[in-house]
This record gives C-alpha cells, sequence and structure tokens, in this order.
C-alpha cells in the first residue's frame, strides 16, 4: 500500500511503504536561499554541519554560516570557475577549478596554502578522502588524478576513459575511486595498485555524477540520459531510477544511507529509497540545473546547489504515517 | 581621449590623478564643437532622437531565441518550445514570455548577415568589419553622431558607453572614436569597473564639487609646473563643468530613481557575467540608458551578458540562456514600457544584438559554436514599423531563406531613425577623404521606416 498526501505547491510528496515499518513521509522546507555571482556547481558542509562552503563559477569559494547564512569568507584565488570545494578532516578546505588546479586553503579562509597542476584541461570534478589526505581530480584531458593532501604531492595518473571527466568520487575506505564522464563510462579504480578494478557501463550518455554510499556498499551514477543506477561494491548493477528530468548532474547518499538524494536538469531535486528504490519526493528547487548536493552530517538538512546561481537550504522532515 | 603620463597620484576621495585626467579628456567630446552646438541651435529643433544599444557580447543563440526550429532534427532543435506572441503568427523563445506580450513593438530580424565572424562589439557599434578601414578608422555610430549632431544642448553628452571594462576587451569596446576624433570617443562612466559613477568618484564625492574643484586646482598647478597642459584650461573647466552639471550626475544616480521602476527593470547584477570578461547581467544600465538619454544622450551603448555558449564546463548553451533570457526578457521589457510611457517611443530607437549567430548543430558539450552566417536582431522605438519579422532562415537556421539584412542596411535604419541621411552625409577621415558611414549600396530598411 502506497499513502499519498495531498501536494502542496510545488511540492510533489510521495510516500514509501517499507514492510518493517510504518511508511516514511518525506518533505524538504526551505529555509534559506544563499546566491552567487554566477552559477553554483558544488556545496559541501563543514563536519561539525555549522558551516557551507559553496564553489561557483564566479572563480570564488563561499563560506557561510549555515544557521545564519552570513558570508564568513570568500576563498580567492581561482582564474576560473570553481567546480568542487569540501572541508577535509583535518579542517582544511580543498577547492578545485576550471583553472587546472586544485588548492588547499586554511581553516581560517586565508590564503591558499598548496596548489596542485597537472591536468592539461579543463578541472571538472575533485573529491577528497572522509578521512585521510587523499584526494581525486579528474578533467576534460581524460585522465583522473590522485594526490596527497598532506604532502601536496601527486600520486597517480589514472589513464583509460576515452572523453573528458565530469565527475569522481572516493570510497569510504579510500581504497576505491570511481570516475564518469563522456564515454558514458564510470571506471573503478583502485587506489593502492593504481589501476583500473572494472570498467562499467550501462548509462546511455555522459556519466554525470557519482557517489559511494556511507557503508561503500552501494554505488550510486547520474547519467545524461535522464537514469540513477545503482551499482554494488563490485560494480554489479543492482537498480536503474528513472527521473524523466533529463540530465541528472548531481547524486549524493545520506549520510545514513537510506537516502539518496538527486538534482537535474529540470531544476527538480528527488530523494529515493534507496532499499526499495521508490522515489519518495521530488520538489521544483530551482529555475536551472542542480548542480550539487549535499546532507549536513546529522542528515537533518540538505543544501542544493544551482546554475540558476543560488544555493537552498532545506529542513529535511521525516514523519511516519498510519 | 587625453593621455597624461606621470607619477601616479591619488587624490583624498580615492580617484587617481591619471583617472581623472582620463574623464576630462573622454567628457570634453562634446564641448569642442561650437559650430555644430550652432547649427543645431539654428534649426531650433527640441526634438531629441536617441539610440540605445544592448550588445549581446559574444553572440546570442538565433535559432533557441526568436527562431525558433522545431522541424529540424533533435541534434539542431534545442530544448525549448516556441510561444505565441501579441502579434499572431510570431512566435519567440518560451523562456521570454514579457517580450512576447510586447512583439507589436518590436522588430525582430531573423536574416542577419555579413557578420565578420570576430568576437568584438565593433561590427555592432561601427556596423563595418575591422578590416581595410579608411584612415582612423570607422567611428562608431555614438562618435558619428557627436560628430555630425554635437551635444542636445549644452552642458550635455552626446555619446556614453556604459560597458564596463571586463577581460574581454573587444566585447567591452562602448565604440570607438575612429576618424570623428577623440573629442567623440563616448563618456564611460563605467570603464574602470562595473558600477556606475564616474570612474571611481562616487556622487557624493562628485557633489562636493568644491573639494573637486580644489583637487583640480591643484592637479592644475602640478601639471602648469610640468608644462604638461598649457592651454587646455579652458577645455577642462568646460569638461568638468559636463561633469558636476547635476543632469549628468542625476543621470547616474539610479538612487534617485523610483524603486518600483527599478524592480520592474530587475535591478541585476554588477559583476561581470561569464568569467569576468563580459558584460555584466545588469538591468539598471538599461534603466540608467533611458535616463542617460533623457539627460541628453543621443545615443548610449552597454555589453550586457555573455552569449558566447559553447558548452560544458562552463554550462550548456540551454543552462545559459534559462540564465540569461530570462533577464532579459525583464529588462528589455521594462525599457521598452518605460520608453512608452514616458513617450519616448518615438524618439528612442534600441537595438539588441551580438556580433553572430550560433551553429546550429549542438555539439558534444551541450553549447552551440560561433555561426556568422546568420543571426538575429530585434529592434524597438525610434518611429520605426514593429509587430513585424524580416527575414527567415531554412529549416535548419543555417543560413537566410529570404530577405537577407546586412549589417549597415542596419545602420542607415538607425542613422535615418537619428535624423541622419547616409546617402548625403559624409564626414572626412583623417586624411580628409570624406566617407559615407554606410557602404552607398546599403539603405534603410524599407520595411521599418
Amino acid at each position: 500500500m502506497v499513502r499519498r498526501r495531498v501536494m502542496p505547491k510545488h511540492n510533489l510528496q510521495l510516500s514509501s511503504f517499507d514492510f518493517a515499518h510504518m511508511p516514511t513521509t518525506l518533505q524538504l522546507q526551505r529555509q534559506r536561499t544563499l546566491t552567487h555571482g554566477n552559477a553554483v556547481y558544488w556545496v559541501a558542509y563543514s563536519d561539525d554541519g555549522k558551516q557551507l562552503a559553496t564553489a561557483s563559477l564566479d572563480n570564488t569559494v563561499r563560506l557561510w554560516d549555515a544557521t545564519t547564512g552570513a558570508v564568513v569568507g570568500t576563498l580567492k584565488g581561482h582564474g576560473d570557475g570553481v567546480t568542487f570545494v569540501t572541508y577535509l578532516a583535518d579542517g582544511r578546505l580543498v577547492t578545485a577549478s576550471l583553472d587546472r588546479t586544485l588548492k588547499c586553503w586554511p581553516a581560517d579562509g586565508s590564503a591558499a596554502t598548496a596548489t596542485f597542476s597537472g591536468h592539461q584541461d579543463y578541472l571538472t570534478c575533485a573529491a577528497a578522502a572522509r578521512t585521510g589526505t587523499l584526494l581525486a581530480s579528474g578533467s576534460f584531458d581524460k585522465t583522473v588524478r590522485l594526490w596527497d593532501a598532506q604532502t601536496n604531492m601527486p600520486i597517480a595518473v589514472l589513464t583509460g576513459h576515452d572523453g573528458n571527466l565530469q565527475c569522481v568520487a572516493i570510497s569510504g575506505d579510500s581504497k576505491r575511486v570511481a570516475s564518469g564522464g563522456d564515454d558514458n563510462s564510470i571506471r573503478l579504480w583502485n587506489v593502492e595498485s593504481k589501476s583500473l578494478i572494472k570498467s562499467i557501463t550501462g548509462h546511455s550518455r555522459a556519466v554525470e555524477g557519482v557517489a559511494f554510499s556511507p557503508d561503500d556498499q552501494r554505488l550510486a551514477s547520474a547519467g545524461a540520459d535522464g537514469t540513477v543506477r545503482l551499482w554494488d561494491a563490485k560494480g554489479d548493477p543492482v537498480t536503474t531510477l528513472e527521473t524523466n528530468s533529463g540530465r541528472v548532474k548531481s547524486v549524493v547518499f545520506s549520510p545514513d544511507g537510506r537516502w539518496l538524494a538527486t538534482g537535474g536538469a529540470d531544476g527538480h531535486v528527488r530523494i529515493w529509497d534507496v532499499a526499495t528504490s521508490r522515489l519518495l519526493l521530488a520538489i521544483a528547487a530551482h529555475k536551472n540545473t542542480v548542480y550539487g548536493l549535499a546532507f549536513r552530517p546529522d542528515g537533518k538538512s540538505l543544501a542544493s546547489a544551482g546554475f540558476d546561481r543560488s544555493i537552498h537550504l532545506w529542513s529535511v522532515m521525516e514523519s511516519q504515517t498510519m | 581621449m587625453l593621455n597624461v603620463l606621470g607619477t601616479k597620484h591619488r587624490f583624498c576621495d580615492g580617484v587617481s590623478r591619471r583617472s581623472l585626467l582620463k574623464i576630462g579628456g573622454l567628457a570634453m567630446g562634446g564641448l569642442s564643437l561650437p559650430d555644430l552646438l550652432r547649427v543645431e541651435a539654428a534649426t531650433g529643433k527640441k526634438s531629441h532622437k536617441a539610440v540605445i544599444m544592448v550588445f549581446l557580447s559574444g553572440g546570442p543563440p538565433h535559432q533557441d531565441m526568436v527562431d525558433l526550429k522545431m522541424d529540424a532534427p533533435v541534434e539542431i532543435r534545442g530544448e525549448f518550445q516556441p510561444i505565441a506572441t501579441k502579434v499572431p503568427g510570431i512566435e519567440i523563445c518560451e523562456l521570454l514570455p514579457l517580450l512576447a506580450q510586447r512583439t507589436d513593438r518590436l522588430a525582430i530580424i531573423r536574416s542577419l548577415v555579413g557578420s565578420e565572424g570576430r568576437h568584438a562589439a565593433f561590427q555592432c557599434m561601427t556596423g563595418h568589419s575591422v578590416n581595410g578601414q579608411p584612415a582612423g578608422g570607422w567611428p562608431s555610430l555614438g562618435a558619428a553622431v557627436s560628430k555630425i549632431q554635437g551635444p542636445v544642448e549644452p552642458g550635455t553628452l552626446p555619446f556614453i558607453g556604459l560597458s564596463p571594462r571586463m577581460k574581454g576587451a573587444a566585447w567591452a569596446d562602448p565604440g570607438q572614436a575612429g576618424f570623428a576624433g577623440q573629442a567623440h570617443a563616448p563618456f564611460s562612466p563605467n570603464a574602470e569597473q562595473a558600477r556606475l559613477g564616474l570612474t571611481g568618484i562616487s556622487m557624493d564625492s562628485l557633489r562636493s564639487r568644491k573639494r573637486l574643484l580644489d583637487e583640480i586646482d591643484r592637479m592644475k598647478r602640478e601639471a602648469e609646473q610640468s608644462g604638461a597642459l598649457v592651454g587646455l584650461e579652458s577645455q577642462y573647466q568646460a569638461a568638468f563643468g559636463i561633469l558636476t552639471s547635476s543632469k549628468l550626475v542625476d543621470a547616474l544616480d539610479l538612487e534617485q530613481e523610483d524603486p518600483r521602476v527599478r524592480d520592474r527593470y530587475g535591478r541585476g547584477a554588477v559583476e561581470n557575467a561569464g568569467y569576468g570578461d563580459a558584460g555584466p547581467l545588469m538591468n539598471d544600465y538599461l534603466l540608467a540608458s533611458r535616463r542617460l538619454v533623457e539627460a541628453g544622450a543621443r545615443v548610449v551603448t552597454l555589453a550586457y551578458g555573455r552569449w558566447d555558449w559553447h558548452g560544458r564546463p562552463h554550462g550548456t548553451n540551454f543552462e545559459n540562456a534559462r540564465d540569461h533570457f530570462p533577464v532579459l526578457d525583464q529588462g528589455l521589457s521594462a525599457l521598452l514600457d518605460d520608453l512608452q510611457d514616458r513617450g519616448l517611443d518615438k524618439d528612442v530607437s534600441v537595438i539588441v544584438w551580438g556580433e553572430f549567430g550560433r551553429t546550429p548543430v549542438i555539439n558534444k558539450n551541450g553549447g552551440r559554436d560561433h555561426w556568422p552566417q546568420v543571426a538575429c536582431a530585434m529592434l524597438a522605438g525610434g518611429g520605426i514599423r514593429t509587430g513585424q519579422v524580416i527575414g527567415s532562415t531554412n529549416r535548419l537556421g543555417e543560413h537566410p531563406r529570404e530577405r537577407p539584412v546586412h549589417f549597415q542596411e542596419v545602420f542607415a535604419t538607425l542613422y535615418r531613425c537619428l535624423g541622419i541621411d547616409v546617402s548625403r552625409t559624409m564626414v572626412p577621415d583623417v586624411s580628409g577623404r570624406p566617407q559615407y558611414l554606410v557602404d552607398p549600396i546599403y539603405e534603410p530598411l524599407p520595411e521599418l521606416v
């Protein structure tokens, strides 16, 4: 049995039924909107959830107080749009830019302390290990590069993709890297051996986003073919989610791994129940493509970033209904 | 522009001495033609024809904007749907709903040809290719009009360029003086950065004329000691007379505008669009253009947004269109309404265009590349016949199917709207050779005038 509620304006709610529990209803309530001078490509929460970092085509990263929405810092130094930002486990920030570099910044947002160079074309995507200092980056030069944010040294150049890189992710144990791009494939790489584990196919168009589940047992991929696909730890297909949204650009697991949030060219944010593959919620969130999504570490808030120059902060409200 | 080199000196209000000299040089344009002033005074005319030129820096996608190709294959067609407009039979992009309600006040050219295919404002500002220019270079529309017609009245500036400094210098060009002479170069209040003002001088400091003049006196004393400005005293007094006139200051000070009017325009972002290399998507400047025309400007130009949409990783053509189209839709619609409401629509021509169109085939990065074969333009006001589409392209939007319109025909039309007959008007180039402003084979568009 699937329960449905009356849909509020611009807010489509669906319910899932978990046979072990009561049906879950999800709702997103917009708490705050932040803006950049240009499209926003990435958003990340600090580990304590108190700060938010956003990367923009305006060449800057802004640091925000996640509660008040006040700007608490601006990272300037990249020479082109910034495609990625995240907080390292030690509190530092790492950014990636279309100017082909990554940079490390002190926690206080002062001047960059390290710059990683090597990519030969636009650096479109990056990831940082949840623990440790491993960084991964992907580029239009068709390579994935691994870096050590402790020594500021390159670790490896991974070749094999036959198209521009669009996305990259690092597993929670830092042993695997997943990358996707315009060759429609996902590549799973072994970090220690610096070699390809598997080339995963299934998407019929570019792979725009990849994310490991918190327990590393699932890999999610978002495609320009409008599908979101779930793969097991070996890279075998688990399920395919049809979004009807056109290009799906962003994908992220909730901290507890129960939900998968996706964002697409239709400006909608969708949240899926990972266990049942059910669509729990779809909301018209942005006026343009949703490029970045991030759950606050406690899972009670979601940030969405879009090409419409805005970042929305949403309260995630879960309820169980009879 | 007068360039005076020397030790950089910063005034107390932060403006550099070098900047101040540049302001003075630019502003002299309208006052150095007393003969033309006399001509205008002799005509006794009070009507004031003007042109506002909105340069879509980078080249807008004609097939996504005003010439949608729904019968084209998917790799060409694009993501947008056409919508009906106020004029039966004319359809434009669904992202331009406000303009769609005002197509009775627009003339849409779907078959603009003759682009030199270069990323630059030059052709949109002059009508000509950069190659083969006469001695001194082609004057832009504003410079030519300044030369021919002079200021509307003493103390006003005929030619104002609102384009800010940007990385893409060729896009920042507000219109060169060419052989009209540097006295007719545009006054460019945003030349240093995208901020309406007088090159770093705040409105407050400008109004504090005594302090400014004190600084000028000090600058003059320094200059006199060096002998650099011998004989220029009267010109500087005149130039600063314009700069400190309340008309210009008031026109540039949008804080004086009704906030509701600014909201109708949509205000916009002061940051340069794209990656800092193109004009800001700043609807306040559209409003400022109207205010400047009312303050006596004959030609106002501005670079607006970044329309060079080659695709990822800087966003697909369609993501950028979703970003830019609604802002232009609001700002341009507000401008058309404002001109009409203030009774200026018969006198003030508005033209919106870029340097070329975009490729029919969407590239692998979701972008459209340069396509000089055909482009589009929108015109309004100035007494032209609106509510019509001129020309058409083939099924794929590759080339004109009927009625190709050359850039110079548009210029002939704009000059006509300004009261200048290009078939009878010649301006000597710097070698003294008389030059037509538009090649004699081109005439004003008969569909419009």
